[in-house]
């Protein structure tokens, strides 16, 4: 991976140098605060099934801003260009921008756990079901990220990339909806399967199954090799 | 039987062909440099200068042909083989976010180079090209002639052998058009520079080889007119009705060299050609005979007239 290190550590810092890390970690931390304790002093749950819930559709909105401009801002500014002369290679372009976000969404909902230490210190909580549940919801971001890179990747727009992508994550999300369309078809489980929606009833519950991990590792992986190929034919 | 031994060359583009869809970009382009060569590349709006210097650094591939650097091909898939060569894009892209000296590290540890080597190499360029009192400072808002600079510095950053630069002198103001000239003359020393450009002023005073790009095929320009002995080229601005009395009276003065009409407009043309000393002043006392002439030079002639006489637009012979 010739010259990972040196995008990763690129990528890292230009959320920082930028407001793009604070603004969108403190509007992440805001909101799922404001939620969480919204849920505990009117549903008075020892549990995070509502926090996480809350959390999958604010990342759903949140990371596709972070995604857009992954490629889509270099193709504009005429960077691609320059990072596609240096001495890297494709896959580490798009693994180094790919971990780098990674590192960030791992931030965001890192702080988000505070609100553990708060059910902790005023309950007994099943801590198993809660750690579950980040990883899970770790994943998801996982599979929002790496389709929002790939979008980026085909879009020379930043506005375009955003809205692709959440388009396409709310296809994913509501595609089990299409199941009553064809109530007779073999499809319905291929919807199923593939929905957000329905994967995500799981994860909120702290449980990851075998299949929905293969299913988003396995997203992760298609989204993040198409991508590699995007940027491969380029050079064409 | 003695044989000569060709030097072998530095960098090569050998039979290059590029087609975008239907529209074939570069033909068949072969280039050769040498160290301390620094070769203009000239060439009309569309000709293609950009795709071959992007297929130069290794960013796209050619559809046939291959580019090698000391014997071994330069491969878009093969970033390692990129190490040694130094590109600025067109429009000078850089990172508009990070400081200089932050951005020129993170160009210096893309090359494979450990933090101490990434360091000196920093330093270095941020000496040759005056870079220290804004090394600090966000490069977003820096000048344009600050921007090429640090383009310029980040090409050079790895030590590479050949540096290509597109179109470096761009936009410039007249002030740091002459501060980048300087710039890519220290660049170029011992090592092959390519540089794509519109000015030829900028031609003549950096480049030791000229190059046009003209329906995808390099044709070589000469620098200087070599001229036949007892010959001198000639530059007339005329006034005359009809370009066909103009090509009588020239026919009648010499048959046998090239000669170059170009239509200025309002009943004026501009002549160039190669005479004989003796026709010279045949020509002059014609010319004023008719009181046709309006100014003449006598020596080599620019690049520019060389350039026009190759593209052929407005010659007859």
């Amino acid at each position: 991976m010739i010259g990972f290190w040196s995008v990763f550590k690129r990528e890292s810092e230009h959320y920082f140098v930028t407001p793009i890390a604070y603004i969108v970690i403190s509007i992440f931390w805001l909101s799922s605060g404001f939620f969480f304790s919204f849920n505990q002093l009117f549903v008075s749950a020892i549990d995070m099934v509502s926090a996480f819930h809350n959390m999958s559709l604010l990342l759903m909105l949140m990371i596709p801003l972070l995604t857009m401009r992954s490629f889509a801002e270099e193709k504009q500014a005429g960077t691609l260009e320059l990072l596609m002369t240096l001495p890297i290679g494709d896959g580490a372009i798009i693994l180094a921008k790919y971990l780098s976000l990674m590192m960030l969404i791992f931030f965001m909902l890192l702080g988000s756990s505070v609100a553990v230490i708060v059910l902790v210190y005023f309950g007994e909580p099943d801590l198993g079901p809660i750690i579950g549940g980040y990883a899970g919801i770790f994943l998801l971001a996982s599979s929002f990220s790496a389709i929002g890179l790939l979008i980026s990747s085909l879009s020379a727009n930043q506005v375009v990339a955003a809205t692709a992508t959440w388009s396409l994550l709310l296809c994913l999300w509501f595609i089990d909806y299409a199941s009553a369309l064809f109530p007779e078809s073999n499809l319905i489980s291929l919807f199923q399967h593939i929905s957000f929606s329905v994967q995500y009833l799981d994860i909120i519950r702290g449980v990851i199954t075998g299949g929905g991990f293969i299913y988003f590792f396995g997203l992760v992986l298609f989204c993040l090799v198409s991508a590699t190929q995007v940027l491969r034919m380029k050079r064409f | 039987m003695q044989i000569e031994k060709k030097a072998e060359a530095l960098f090569e583009i050998k039979g290059v062909k590029k087609r975008f869809g239907r529209y074939s970009v570069l033909e068949c382009v072969n280039l050769s440099i040498q160290p301390g060569e620094i070769v203009g590349l000239l060439g009309p709006n569309g000709s293609g200068k950009t795709t071959t210097l992007r297929i130069a650094a290794g960013f796209g591939w050619p559809d046939h042909g291959q580019v090698l650097l000391n014997g071994c091909p330069i491969s878009p898939d093969q970033p390692k083989s990129r190490r040694s060569i130094g590109y600025l894009p067109e429009r000078s892209p850089v990172y508009d976010s990070f400081r200089v000296a932050r951005y020129l590290l993170f160009v210096a540890s893309a090359h494979n180079m450990d933090r101490v080597r990434a360091s000196d190499a920093v330093e270095y360029v941020l000496d040759a090209f005056d870079l220290n009192v804004v090394k600090n400072r966000t490069i977003g808002y820096l000048s344009k002639g600050y921007k090429q600079r640090i383009g310029l510095a980040q090409a050079l950053i790895s030590k590479p052998k050949v540096l290509l630069l597109d179109e470096p002198t761009n936009g410039l103001d007249p002030k740091q058009l002459i501060e980048a000239r300087r710039m890519i003359k220290l660049a170029a020393q011992d090592r092959a520079v390519v540089f794509s450009t519109h000015i030829m002023q900028e031609i003549e005073v950096l480049c030791t080889r000229v190059v046009y790009l003209d329906k995808g095929i390099l044709h070589p320009v000469p620098l200087k007119r070599s001229l036949p002995t007892g010959c001198v080229f000639i530059k007339a601005d005329v006034l005359c009705r009809e370009i066909d009395t103009l090509y009588k009276l020239l026919s009648s003065l010499s048959s046998d060299s090239k000669v170059t009409i170009l239509s200025l407009g309002e009943e004026k043309f501009t002549i160039s050609m190669t005479i004989t000393k003796e026709k010279q002043s045949d020509l002059v006392s014609t010319f004023s005979k008719y009181s046709l002439l309006e100014s003449l030079q006598v020596d080599g002639g620019s690049l520019e007239d060389r350039l026009i006489e190759l593209i052929g637009e407005g010659s007859k012979k």
